[in-house]
């Protein structure tokens, strides 16, 4: 007899008294749901401090305006009767939009941060969440919104007797394509050279010709996109409600830490700890899941502060 | 006299006689904001003095408050402790033991990575205060019953809105003055030292991690009073009051008031506080207004109220001797 147990917020887990190697399997596929979410917040964070040194809090803001954009899209969509293939269409546009508006705050707020030290820049971004988060409730309501037809169109599959949603592999596939594809942009282009060497020395880089205005703005496009894309692809698999960047950023940061600050290898992995962790943590003792995260945390920055794929620090930044 | 102790006696004149002239809801809004004052001062010792961002300071705030609740708990059956006095005393016990076991791994880092590790301990402590229901009652948190001052209890309403005040006030006092020999003492300037160049400081023989440690004690005692001190006033302690957005609130009453100078936390409690209290009164989008006026006052007003008074003083005085000359 299978039993339905309710632990996993939006998720459907199926599990007998036992532990077999199909429940193993779905915990494990719940872990990379998480993983995932963070991973995508975590290599817009990486990349904004790698090459600009600011720390943005406000991602999570990003990342959240993405889910709630892009549910206005498909309800939009759901109302005008559009046809399935535009509905997958209003991810990457949600995505776009959360850039294409992000992107104004730049030369606002952003391009003042540069000069200030990392802590002024803490602070205001920190600002800016709040600010978000109020805004998103102003415009959207509290209430959790929420756009499944995408989720119900893929329907669920079979992993070893036991039913899966679909679109979480989509969600898999994103992410992984994204990871690919970024790697690839900065390793193996001309434009990812000139943003790593933008990274290691902008004035160097700005007096060999580049233009490092521009080049940071196009950094703060491709992190805006990316943390917009996270939330305009988990909006099907969850719902849109106001709060959810605050959750999300904290452990963002965590993974972020573990990962070491601007490791794009580093946000991957460190992602994938968290994610099973917490996965295998609700699972098994739901009462201590987060606590397991920043115990990791802690246990990090006690034996490796600057994480598992982070530069070695200087003397002064000691 | 020299004019900022006539202006401290004229405001301590003014918070005396407050009570009498506002209602009793402004004592009351008035008594939780000298908590948050003290909260504040304890804070920039460690932020505005030696340089320390710290998201996670709401931990002390957090530990005092559940500390007073703990005590009042009624399964302590004839242990239960009402006495405020010896309930401070062991809240400042508590929160030195607790601040020297996570001060001394804190420290050990400067900037971001003492920020976000301290972030990490707030979140921790959050999740279980959150999570470990049977000791910490959850969402719900803990009911904090009324304590009694010198041995004597007083009824609801006057503890709440009169007593209580003045007893928030002294010890607030107490707390300002002993900050104010500390940033006076050799003690406070090598904080100073240690915030400009923590490198040049270490050269010229200043042992910066003890320092840096004693720093860090000390906001967390200060922290944990101010705690003890809002938790009979609220009536209740519950999660929200450790949640790293009230960490947040902390760093804003410093920036906002000047972190560079001994009477910005005081302003910036009192102009934070009063301001929420204020807005929340109209509108429920109050992160908005606070988000705008702290991104404001990074950008363009980084020494805050009190570093804009300081420097605006000299200017209006020598305008004041130009005109009489």
């Amino acid at each position: 007899m299978v039993k339905r147990t309710q632990k996993l917020p939006f998720l459907f887990c199926f599990s007998d008294e036992l532990m077999d190697s199909a429940t193993f399997v779905i915990i494990f596929l719940n872990g990379l749901y998480y993983a995932f979410a963070l991973f995508l917040i975590t290599i817009g964070l990486n990349i904004l401090y790698g090459i600009l040194r600011v720390l943005n809090i406000a991602h999570g803001g990003f990342y959240a305006m993405g889910a709630f954009i892009t549910w206005f899209l498909m309800n939009a969509a759901e109302q005008a009767g559009a046809p399935i293939y535009l509905v997958w269409l209003c991810i990457p546009v949600g995505a776009l939009l959360v850039a294409l508006v992000s992107i104004t705050l730049e030369p606002i707020l952003f391009k003042r941060l540069y000069k200030l030290p990392e802590e002024y820049s803490l602070l205001a971004t920190f600002a800016l969440m709040l600010m978000l988060d109020d805004v998103l409730r102003m415009v959207f309501g509290g209430d959790p919104l929420s756009a499944n037809q995408l989720f119900n169109y893929m329907g669920t599959i079979s992993i070893l007797g036991k039913t899966y949603p679909a679109y979480n592999f989509v969600i898999y596939a994103c992410a992984l394509i994204l990871a690919l594809g970024l790697w690839a942009f900065l390793y193996r282009t001309n434009m990812g050279r000139i943003l790593r060497g933008a990274a290691q020395d902008s004035s160097m880089a700005s007096a060999l010709g580049v233009n490092t205005s521009i080049l940071y703005t196009q950094v703060f496009f491709l992190a805006f996109f990316i943390a917009g894309l996270g939330g305009a692809v988990y909006l099907p698999a969850t719902s849109a409600y106001s709060g959810m960047g605050f959750e999300a950023i904290v452990l963002s940061f965590v993974v972020m830490i573990i990962g070491g600050l601007g490791s794009l290898r580093g946000a991957l992995v460190a992602s994938l700890i968290i994610g099973l962790v917490r996965g295998f943590g609700i699972y098994y003792v739901p009462r201590l899941e987060l606590a397991f995260v920043f115990i990791i945390l802690i246990v990090t920055l006690i034996f490796r502060p600057r994480g598992l794929f982070g530069r070695k620090f200087t003397r002064e930044e000691k | 006299m020299k004019p900022y102790q006539i202006v401290a006696l004229i405001g301590l004149v003014i918070a005396c006689l407050l009570p009498f002239i506002i209602s009793k809801y402004y004592t009351f809004i008035l008594a939780v904001t000298f908590c948050f004052a003290i909260y504040a001062l304890g804070y920039n010792i460690l932020f505005g003095r030696t340089g320390l961002l710290s998201f996670g300071h709401a931990l002390y705030l957090g530990l005092g408050a559940y500390t007073v609740a703990f005590l009042m708990r009624p399964s302590l059956g004839a242990y239960r402790i009402f006495s405020m006095e010896l309930i401070l005393l062991i809240v400042i016990a508590v929160s030195l033991l607790v601040g020297l076991m996570l001060g001394a791994i804190c420290v050990r880092y400067t900037r971001i990575f003492f920020g976000l590790i301290n972030l990490g301990f707030v979140s921790l402590w959050y999740s279980l205060l959150y999570k470990l229901r049977d000791y910490t009652g959850g969402s719900d948190g803990l009911p904090v019953y009324m304590p009694t001052l010198f041995g004597i209890e007083f009824g609801y309403e006057t503890f709440r809105t009169f007593v209580f005040y003045y007893y928030v006030l002294g010890i607030f006092l107490l707390a300002a003055f002993i900050m104010w020999r500390i940033y006076e003492s050799p003690f406070g300037l090598a904080l100073k030292a240690i915030r400009e160049n923590g490198v040049r400081a270490e050269f010229i023989g200043i042992p910066i991690g003890r320092y840096r440690l004693a720093a860090y004690v000390i906001s967390a005692i200060y922290g944990a009073i101010g705690g003890a001190l809002w938790a009979p006033l609220s009536g209740q302690v519950s999660p929200d009051i450790s949640s790293w957005l009230s960490s947040g609130d902390v760093v804003f009453m410093n920036i906002l008031g000047g972190m560079h100078t001994f009477a910005g936390p005081i302003v910036g409690a009192f102009v934070f506080y009063n301001l929420k209290v204020q807005v929340m009164h109209f509108t429920t989008y109050w992160s908005i207004i606070l988000g705008g006026i702290v991104i404001f006052f990074v950008i363009i007003f980084p020494g805050g109220i009190m570093g804009w008074v300081s420097r605006a003083i000299p200017k209006i005085r020598k305008r004041f001797y130009a005109q009489k000359d």
